[in-house]
């Protein structure tokens, strides 16, 4: 079991243009990292610099240790799953799993023993013969698992690797994925741009934020305490919904104290609210400590529960209740939803900083 | 558009015809060289000139294939297949290795170096057949396979072709190769030669025939007949005073040299569509 160590890494593609700034991180040993953002927020490449694939701008990687920052990414001991599975066509299945072990020349009984042991695990001993050519996507995937598998290297770092199967086939890989990683318990950084994976997946989350880390803790934490308005917007589905303070119809007494106190004490910064679809509930007057008088705009039922599209006064675009199953309403009638304050989550809106009050 | 494609009735006859028409004038004066290769002279000189078949396939066969008029008909298909290989094979290696460089590695004045290739695509090589002789006679190697293999060897167009290819080749496999552990030789033989096989295949068949039919060059560089390349050996077969010109061994000859290349592409073809069929890039 390795750790990795990221210490102020840089990267610039050309004179000013910043895809990563100063991210410093520690990766505990057998720990399942998982790094999300949306497309362009820099985590591909900062996999890539932990893999060497992608020089550093500036900063220094460590691997157990060992400073890594400017060597090759054979030398590095890692391996490295990649979303379109990069398997070498001309190769059998047996031969892509082995060839990384060739290279490093271990002896030929030991690479059959690694390879038959990880086709095992993997469901893939019926397929060693086969080209990829002849495999499905999922068993494509897999093989590149396995070739992953048998090198046990220190560090697996996975580029999205779920991302071009269906979505049943994405949902079985990732228990697959997680099960591997708790059997093997090599330590795994993971990127993905899929709220869900990161979720179920990591052990602890790393949102990454146009090349900032926005917020690292167990998906847990960032769920319930997201630091910024970016991680709130990010984490949940769907995602969280915001509004500002004079948004909110009715407050209660002792909730209006507390904004009023904030507003007054920040020179008049604005206070943008937070609330998850799921802690808005249907009121009557009066309840809960923000309420909002809405109209329906739309109605979808999940079978589970019911996503409720509702406008509020003055918000460009809806906000999305999620209503008990079999929930029925005509579209444009008006109604009250509101929110108790511990399941608020408030933001300032110039730093978008998550604020007590 | 589609009715030009479907024709039915009197169209497919038709088209047929035409086709037929057009073999027949391709294949017509092929026709006549293996017939003139079947008679004797005196059959051959006397008008009308025959149309069939003659009896003197074998002694006109093996007095080609074994003395010939200069110098034994094998000599020279022996040169020709040393130059043609060279050149193809040469040809791949030079521009594999070229493209490889061009589009895996960055290094200083890769653009210039790229152009640089690109350029003489633009010079054919007559513009530059009188320098190249001043090289080739300077280093000693007129008369000599090395000669004839060397000035020829460089190639624009295969070296665009895998770049081509190569460019198309997804960088995650370089990326996994490299975290595999694999170095640039190691990922150039056994991931992107064997990725390229059917390209290679492809320009094995069109290099080994421009090969065989060069003409111009070997004309200049080979003084002996020892030396004489078929293609141009048929020429040099034509005597230049008064002699009798021995037309049933020079058409033996002209079928001769037909051979290697009509070979070469029936076994390649088999080669690459086997490869196209089961490609899987």
């Amino acid at each position: 079991m390795s750790f990795v160590t990221l210490k102020n890494i840089n990267k610039q593609y050309k004179k000013g243009v910043d895809v990563i700034k100063d991210v410093s991180l520690e990766i505990g040993a057998g720990e399942f990292l998982v790094i999300v953002g949306p497309s362009g927020c820099g985590k591909s490449t900062l996999l890539r610099m932990v893999a060497g694939l992608e020089k550093t701008t500036g900063g220094q990687i460590f691997i157990d240790g060992r400073d890594v920052t400017k060597e090759e990414p054979g030398e590095r001991d890692i391996a490295m799953v990649f979303q379109n599975y990069a398997l070498y066509p001309h190769m059998t299945v047996y031969d892509n799993m082995a060839y990384g072990l060739r290279n490093r020349k271990v002896p030929e009984d030991e690479i059959k023993q690694r390879v038959e042991d990880a086709s095992k695990a993997l469901q893939l001993s019926e397929f060693l013969p086969r080209r990829p050519s002849q495999l499905s996507g999922g068993q494509r995937q897999r093989v590149a698992m396995g070739r992953a598998i048998v090198r046990s290297p220190k560090v697996f770092l996975f580029d999205e690797p779920l991302s071009n199967l269906d979505a049943k086939l994405r949902t079985q890989m990732r228990v697959e994925i997680k099960r591997l990683q708790r059997e093997l318990g090599t330590t795994s950084i993971y990127v993905t741009h899929d709220q869900v994976e990161a979720m179920t997946l990591a052990d602890r989350l790393i949102v990454l934020n146009k090349g900032n880390v926005d917020q690292i803790g167990s998906p847990k934490e960032l769920y319930a305490n997201p630091q910024t308005m970016f991680v709130a917007g990010f984490l949940g589905s769907p995602s969280m919904n915001f509004l500002e303070a004079s948004n909110v119809s009715r407050f209660s007494d002792s909730f209006k104290q507390r904004v009023d106190a904030y507003s007054q004490a920040q020179a008049g910064n604005a206070i943008q609210v937070g609330v998850r679809p799921e802690q808005l509930f249907l009121s009557s007057e009066g309840e809960g400590d923000i309420e909002l008088d809405v109209k329906v705009l739309a109605v979808e039922d999940l079978g589970a529960d019911c996503l409720v599209y509702i406008h509020v006064e003055g918000l460009a675009s809806p906000l999305i209740w999620r209503a008990p199953a079999g929930y029925e309403i005509e579209l444009g009638s008006s109604i009250s939803v509101a929110a108790s304050a511990e399941s608020l989550h408030l933001f300032d809106s110039k730093t978008e900083a998550r604020i007590e009050i | 558009m589609s009715n030009m494609v479907q024709k039915q009735g009197a169209g497919i006859a038709f088209s047929h015809v035409l086709i037929l028409f057009g073999i027949a004038i391709i294949i017509f004066p092929i026709y006549l060289a293996f017939i003139a290769s079947t008679h004797d002279q005196a059959a051959l000189v006397s008008p009308p000139m025959p149309l069939l078949p003659g009896g003197h396939f074998w002694t006109n066969y093996s007095e080609a294939l074994g003395s010939g008029v200069n110098v034994p008909v094998w000599k020279m298909l022996l040169n020709s297949m040393v130059m043609a290989l060279g050149i193809t094979i040469g040809k791949i290696i030079i521009s594999l290795l070229s493209a490889f460089a061009i589009v895996y590695f960055n290094f200083r004045f890769k653009m210039f170096f790229f152009w640089m290739i690109f350029l003489t695509l633009m010079l054919p090589v007559e513009v530059r057949i009188v320098p190249t002789y001043q090289v080739i006679a300077d280093f000693g190697m007129l008369n000599s396979y090395s000669g004839l293999i060397f000035p020829l060897i460089a190639s624009a167009t295969a070296t665009f072709l895998f770049r081509q290819v190569f460019m198309s080749m997804p960088s995650e496999l370089v990326e996994a190769a490299k975290v595999d552990g694999a170095g640039p030789m190691k990922f150039f033989w056994d991931i992107l030669v064997p990725v390229s096989k059917t390209n290679i295949a492809a320009l094995f068949v069109i290099l080994f025939i421009y090969g065989w039919n060069q003409y111009l060059w070997p004309l200049l560089i080979t003084t002996e007949p020892e030396m004489n390349t078929i293609v141009m050996g048929i020429k040099q077969m034509f005597p230049s005073g008064d002699d009798i010109t021995n037309w049933p061994v020079i058409m033996a000859t002209a079928i001769l040299a037909m051979l290697p290349p009509i070979l070469v592409i029936i076994f390649m073809q088999r080669l690459f569509i086997k490869g196209l069929v089961d490609s899987e890039k």
